[in-house]
């Protein structure tokens, strides 16, 4: 089965780009993810700046006899946390956490993708079956749960929580490649090189691969927002990071027994909602102006 | 005026309002005999005094309205109802339920009577002869009798059980070589006729009526354990107030009735029916009982800090905080550096912010005794805040920049061990956090070979330092994972539950908690602050320091 643009999504890309050109102004969907993406990377590259307080450090004035400081109630803007930590150095920190989350394990997802999808929708034939059954046979797997059984047995830590991140978001991506390379290995300049001489490699790295350039980073934006989430879902079943290091889903976690004190759930939980919107208003953005479609249902 | 003043005695006795101690002062006060005042209360009393006279054990229990459903939650992921084999909160609170034993505790951790109608201790203090109260009835409607009890504390003490409370009786004759595997009775457990059982130790054993207060050691029916083999755990045979009804695993809960020939049956239980939860998080259960969709919080709303200083700060009436004997410590790993050597012990107790405990509703004594403990002495030198000497012992030590790693056990919050992260970094460790989904009592002995230190909590099943010694302190004591042993304690702790002066014999568990304090194989923490919360209309809720609770004298308004 391929998954190759269709005519319509060729047509929508056309049509989106022209529009583009037509009028000259930014797409407002771009230009709002490219915003709020752009603010949260300012903080994770900026954050021993911009952060007030060391964000592990437990004040000593951190607690107010019963509990927490709540936002704006002290010098600490917004509030502390139940061990008396400033809460917006550690959500500032906890950006680092997850933009790295979303470029990292990313990246290396992509690359993995790129090189599996492009192999078997290049060679075909034994390569295709093989490749691809192993793409469907960690596809079918949920991929969440895959994630917590890696974990479980690995033990938890950063490099782990990586390493079963790009395990179970390389197959999605290596699909899309797949069925874009069918439809490219059938077009004319790939034909024409053949026939000039160059090899398969020379093909694929100087033919294939820059055409796919559109798709990958549309791909690896919407799916940042994937790593984002799912990073925080393991952190807030106590999967992820290691404390006390400030990651929003081990925020919210930790403190989903402290129901008297929400803005230590709401907040981490914002920062987690807008960086996942942003993300996806990018890829949005993205493809509408670069196309094609790719699937976002798992989003 | 006496003869009043004899039934105001009488009835705060009847009542369970006064322990051993009061009751045998009181006595001698209006100069009447402990003996009479047992033969006034209807009980027996013993040639040696040491028995305590009520018709029913327990905390106060008049005036309860009959009729209606009490239910509880609790957090626990499962709940198991084998006395022995009970180690989750939810099933080991509720084994009073089910099952009762020749003792029981008062409501403020004082053994008393219960089963058995009388306890007779030889001069010499090795004999523990009890008479049985007759018609006491299984749920499945056999008469209890002094075999079932031989039984019962052969099971608890078996190699094959394996249960934490295998060494309760190992003052009994013949009971070493029973618990090794080696013989197949307890000699020392002797059952003189259908009503009487004596027990024959190697030595006095002031322990031995504690011992039998706990629920582990209440009688079983030994046909039904043999007849449902594993599945005794879900289908609890015993002679408790209530009997299991149904058991939906499923649903996380189990629902249990009214036993009519409860011993006490004509008064108590109050409530017809007992809903028993678990799988409930804090949160949920006290969003439950403030809903009125819950009698009774269980386990420790403690560890949900919000919610404790809410009703705090609220100052409501229906939450009530207890003193417990929840001990809470870090367990240092003696068997290797840095821990081998005791100054870095002492320099880890003193970098320790205590003050800072509280926030996580731990009562920062410094002490390994709770405060309610008897040998607890406030005078001992413990512990305090001084990170600076703490430095200066590291440095004498040659322990500086150590890195140690310290494991968030059990799905923990990791919040204790984030502040001793800090105070650890602070006198210049390097401290790396990891999550082990084990939990300290799955790993063990394997805690040495992984970690340098872990957190532990112990809550008390036995309201006595005897415990302590040979459950954690003690050389090899089966929950002792440091690898610390000393002789002198054990020495002492041996010669301690022969003493039968209570004050000598606090002296000397004060005595054995100064050389642990001295030595130093933990961090000392405190013990945790105890929160309960129930509804509105349930009436007469207690909950024992010791682990249970007592839902037979509970009603709802």
């Amino acid at each position: 089965m391929s998954t190759a643009a269709s005519p319509a999504d060729v047509e929508e890309f056309l049509d989106g780009a022209a529009r583009a050109r037509r009028t000259g102004r930014v797409d407002p969907v771009l230009l709002s993810g490219c915003v709020i993406v752009g603010f949260f990377i300012v903080c994770a590259i900026f954050a021993p700046w911009i952060a007030p307080h060391d964000p592990d450090f437990q004040q000593a004035d951190g607690l107010n006899g019963i509990g927490p400081w709540a936002p704006f109630d002290s010098s600490y803007l917004l509030g502390t946390d139940e061990l008396g930590r400033d809460y917006l150095s550690r959500l500032i920190y906890g950006a680092r956490v997850a933009i790295f989350i979303a470029i990292v394990p990313n990246a290396i997802a992509m690359v993995i993708a790129t090189l599996v999808g492009v192999s078997a929708g290049y060679f075909r034939g034994r390569v295709d079956t093989i490749l691809m059954r192993i793409t469907e046979t960690v596809m079918v797997l949920p991929a969440f749960l895959l994630a917590l059984a890696l974990i479980s047995v690995a033990g938890s830590g950063l490099w782990v929580v990586v390493i079963a991140l790009v395990l179970v978001s390389w197959t999605y991506a290596a699909r899309v490649v797949y069925g874009e390379v069918l439809r490219i290995r059938e077009a004319t300049f790939i034909e024409a090189a053949r026939a000039l001489g160059a090899s398969s490699w020379r093909i694929i790295f100087r033919h294939v691969i820059p055409q796919l350039r559109g798709l990958l980073v549309t791909y690896f934006t919407l799916n940042a927002a994937f790593m984002v989430l799912t990073e925080a879902g393991l952190g807030f079943l106590g999967f992820g990071i290691q404390p006390p290091t400030p990651s929003w889903g081990a925020m919210i976690g930790a403190s989903r027994d402290l129901l008297f004190w929400p803005w230590l759930i709401i907040l981490p939980g914002v920062c987690l909602a807008l960086l996942g919107m942003g993300f996806y208003l990018l890829g949005e953005g993205l493809q509408r102006r670069f196309g094609p479609r790719v699937p976002t249902a798992r989003l | 005026m006496k003869d009043e003043e004899v039934r105001r005695v009488l009835e705060a006795v009847e009542q369970g309002h006064l322990d051993r101690r009061t009751f045998v002062q009181r006595a001698a006060a209006l100069g009447v005999g402990a003996s009479t005042f047992g033969a006034l209360a209807g009980t027996a009393v013993a040639s040696s005094g040491a028995v305590l006279a009520s018709p029913i054990p327990g905390p106060p229990y008049k005036r309860g309205k009959r009729g209606g459903v009490g239910s509880v939650a609790w957090p626990d992921k499962t709940v198991t109802y084998d006395p022995p084999l009970a180690y989750d909160l939810g099933g080991y609170y509720g084994l009073a339920n089910f099952f009762r034993g020749l003792m029981a505790f008062d409501g403020k951790s004082n053994p008393q009577l219960d089963l058995a109608s009388s306890m007779d201790i030889s001069g010499d203090g090795k004999r523990y002869r009890f008479k049985l109260k007759k018609g006491v009835t299984f749920h499945n409607g056999r008469e209890v009798t002094a075999s079932d009890f031989k039984y019962t504390f052969e099971r608890s003490s078996s190699k094959q059980i394996g249960s934490w409370v295998q060494g309760f009786l190992t003052s009994v004759q013949g009971h070493a070589a029973f618990a090794a595997g080696k013989t197949k009775q307890i000699p020392g457990i002797k059952v003189i006729d259908k009503y009487t059982l004596e027990l024959r130790l190697t030595k006095p054993d002031v322990t031995i009526p504690g011992v039998l207060a706990t629920p582990p050691f209440f009688v079983l029916p030994q046909e039904e354990v043999k007849k449902q083999g594993k599945n005794f755990t879900f289908n609890p045979v015993g002679t408790g107030p209530f009997k299991m009804e149904k058991w939906d695993k499923g649903g996380s809960r189990y629902t249990a009735v009214r036993n009519p020939d409860y011993v006490y049956g004509k008064t108590l239980p109050y409530f017809d029916e007992l809903d028993w939860q678990w799988n409930v998080p804090e949160t949920l259960e006290y969003l439950r009982v403030k809903s009125g969709k819950l009698d009774a919080t269980g386990g420790n709303l403690g560890s949900a800090p919000s919610i404790v200083a809410q009703l705090r700060a609220s100052k409501n009436p229906d939450y009530k905080e207890w003193p417990s004997f929840s001990i809470q410590w870090f367990e240092l790993n003696t068997t290797q550096a840095p821990f081998d050597d005791v100054r870095v012990r002492r320099a880890v107790n003193y970098a320790v912010n205590k003050p800072r405990l509280q926030s996580l509703f731990i009562q920062p004594t410094g002490h390994f005794f709770p405060p309610n403990l008897l040998g607890y002495n406030p005078a001992l030198k413990t512990y305090g805040y001084d990170p600076e000497k703490a430095k200066s012992l590291l440095k004498q030590a040659g322990a500086t920049g150590v890195e140690l790693t310290i494991p968030i056990l059990d799905g923990g919050t990791g919040r204790i061990e984030q502040l001793l992260q800090q105070d650890l970094q602070q006198v210049g460790f390097k401290v790396k956090l990891v999550k082990d989904q084990a939990s300290v009592y799955d790993l063990g002995s394997k805690l040495a070979t992984k970690y340098p230190l872990w957190y532990k909590g112990w809550g008390m099943g036995l309201p006595d330092p005897s415990e302590l010694v040979s459950s954690l302190i003690g050389t090899g004591a089966p929950s002792n994972y440091s690898g610390w042993g000393n002789k002198a304690i054990d020495k002492l702790g041996g010669q301690a539950t022969a003493i039968t002066n209570r004050g000598k014999r606090g002296s000397t568990y004060a005595a054995i908690e100064k050389i642990l304090l001295a030595e130093a194989p933990f961090i000392f923490l405190g013990v945790s602050t105890w929160v309960t919360m129930h509804s509105k209309r349930l009436q007469n809720f207690v909950w024992e320091p010791v682990l249970y609770e007592h839902w037979d004298r509970s009603w709802a308004s």
